[in-house]
């Protein structure tokens, strides 16, 4: 079998960004180990939130969180409680200050977190694996991508045996790495247990800005 | 209106199909899988079925009018889709003639003897929501919500903060850099 790495792995640091930003030399375990405090009360309080990526920036004393989802409104809540009561209490867990940005991803569609998501949970409320997928597979090619394929794996429709199925429609080549492929993985708990989806998107390449001669770009 | 069938009781509609419109109200049965709706007016649908020797096929219409909670705001918004649902069922234990239709066709094996369309349309009135709603209102301004150490921010403003960011100040994971050519020139 050939082995696969994380698409998004392989691009970090060329096209794309990494989502903890900050450097430390003697307190780096300390941090890392709060960043991954914070993602896991966020993964768990904001679950219904659409919430795709969470990047951590760290100054002094002071964590810029910003959260990447297609609904802020539940996020924020009504008047903003929902968002006073996630600061307040990251601020305790840190005791730091916490200032968070809520960024709100235009084209969620073209979003593999969201993608797999919203896949996962079809298939928990019993949607057929078909429908979810090529459901997907229509509305991410409609929103503007060049690419797109999703994976599900486990005892689909209940069947005594596991297998897995998937979904293709454009390209998605996984082997250039300045093609902007948003990847992600998912599960969904059904009645006979777990289902894996995974979700490939190919948004275009990302081509280096041309510079011209007096150093502009 | 009719919208359940035994697939035997489908069998004499084998030559002509047979036709499905009216309005259903699955105003109860939406609500109960998804806490996206807030409310829904009956559905219109229009199509036919269409009975073939191993499989059935559905050709349907879908109008809905629907109210969803804004992704900004949560106040309720209005909204109206038109779909199509083009499914192909198989009865019980045929699954693996699935792999006879083309890729393009969505073919589902039915786990009863039934051709049931409120789940049918049920699921695909959720899968067709759209992730992003937003009243008038929110549409017209470009004023974002912000409180107390928080801002909602339009990704692409984001993204040309970090790209402005990074060319004037250059990147941070990099300052310890910064001195190193200097340190270099005064040795």
């Amino acid at each position: 079998m050939g082995q696969k790495i994380n698409p998004h792995g392989m691009r970090v640091g060329v096209i794309q960004d990494w989502d903890a930003k900050w450097y430390a030399e003697k307190d780096f375990a300390d941090n890392l180990h709060e960043d991954l405090a914070i993602r896991k009360y966020i993964d768990k309080n904001l679950s219904d939130a659409s919430v795709s990526r969470i990047e951590i920036e760290r100054a002094a004393n002071r964590i810029n969180l910003s959260l990447h989802t297609a609904k802020p409104g539940m996020v924020i809540g009504k008047g903003g409680s929902e968002v006073d009561t996630l600061r307040r209490k990251l601020n305790d867990m840190t005791g730091k200050r916490v200032h968070v940005n809520i960024i709100e991803i235009k084209r969620p569609d073209l979003d593999a977190t969201l993608v797999a998501r919203s896949i996962a949970e079809q298939l928990e409320n019993r949607v057929s694996f078909r429908r979810a997928q090529k459901q997907v597979l229509q509305r991410t090619m409609r929103s503007g991508a060049k690419g797109v394929r999703t994976m599900v794996a486990g005892r689909l429709n209940g069947a005594d045996i596991a297998r897995s199925e998937s979904f293709a429609e454009g390209s998605v080549p996984l082997h250039t790495i300045r093609a902007d492929i948003d990847y992600a993985n998912e599960e969904a708990d059904t009645t006979y247990g777990k289902i894996g989806v995974k979700v490939w998107i190919y948004k275009g390449e990302v081509l280096p800005e041309k510079y011209d001669k007096k150093g502009g770009k | 209106m009719k919208l359940k069938w035994a697939l035997n009781e489908l069998k004499k509609y084998q030559d002509e199909g047979l036709p499905v419109e009216g309005e259903v109200n699955l105003e109860k049965e939406l609500k109960e899988k998804t806490s996206q709706i807030l409310s829904a007016k009956p559905l219109k649908i229009k199509g036919l079925i269409t009975v073939e020797k191993d499989f059935y096929s559905l050709y349907l219409n879908v109008h809905a009018h629907l109210v969803l909670p804004s992704s900004r705001s949560l106040n309720p918004v209005p909204f109206e889709m038109d779909f199509v649902i083009d499914e192909i069922y198989l009865p019980t234990g045929s699954e693996e003639k699935a792999e006879l239709f083309s890729d393009e066709d969505i073919v589902i094996e039915l786990e009863k003897d039934m051709l049931d369309l409120i789940p049918i349309i049920t699921d695909n009135v959720i899968a067709a929501l759209p992730f992003q709603v937003y009243t008038q209102e929110e549409l017209d301004s470009k004023e974002m919500p912000s409180g107390n150490d928080w801002k909602v921010v339009p990704e692409e403003e984001y993204e040309n903060s970090v790209k402005n960011h990074l060319s004037e100040e250059g990147d941070p994971r990099f300052s310890a850099l910064k001195s190193l050519f200097t340190q270099e020139e005064e040795q």
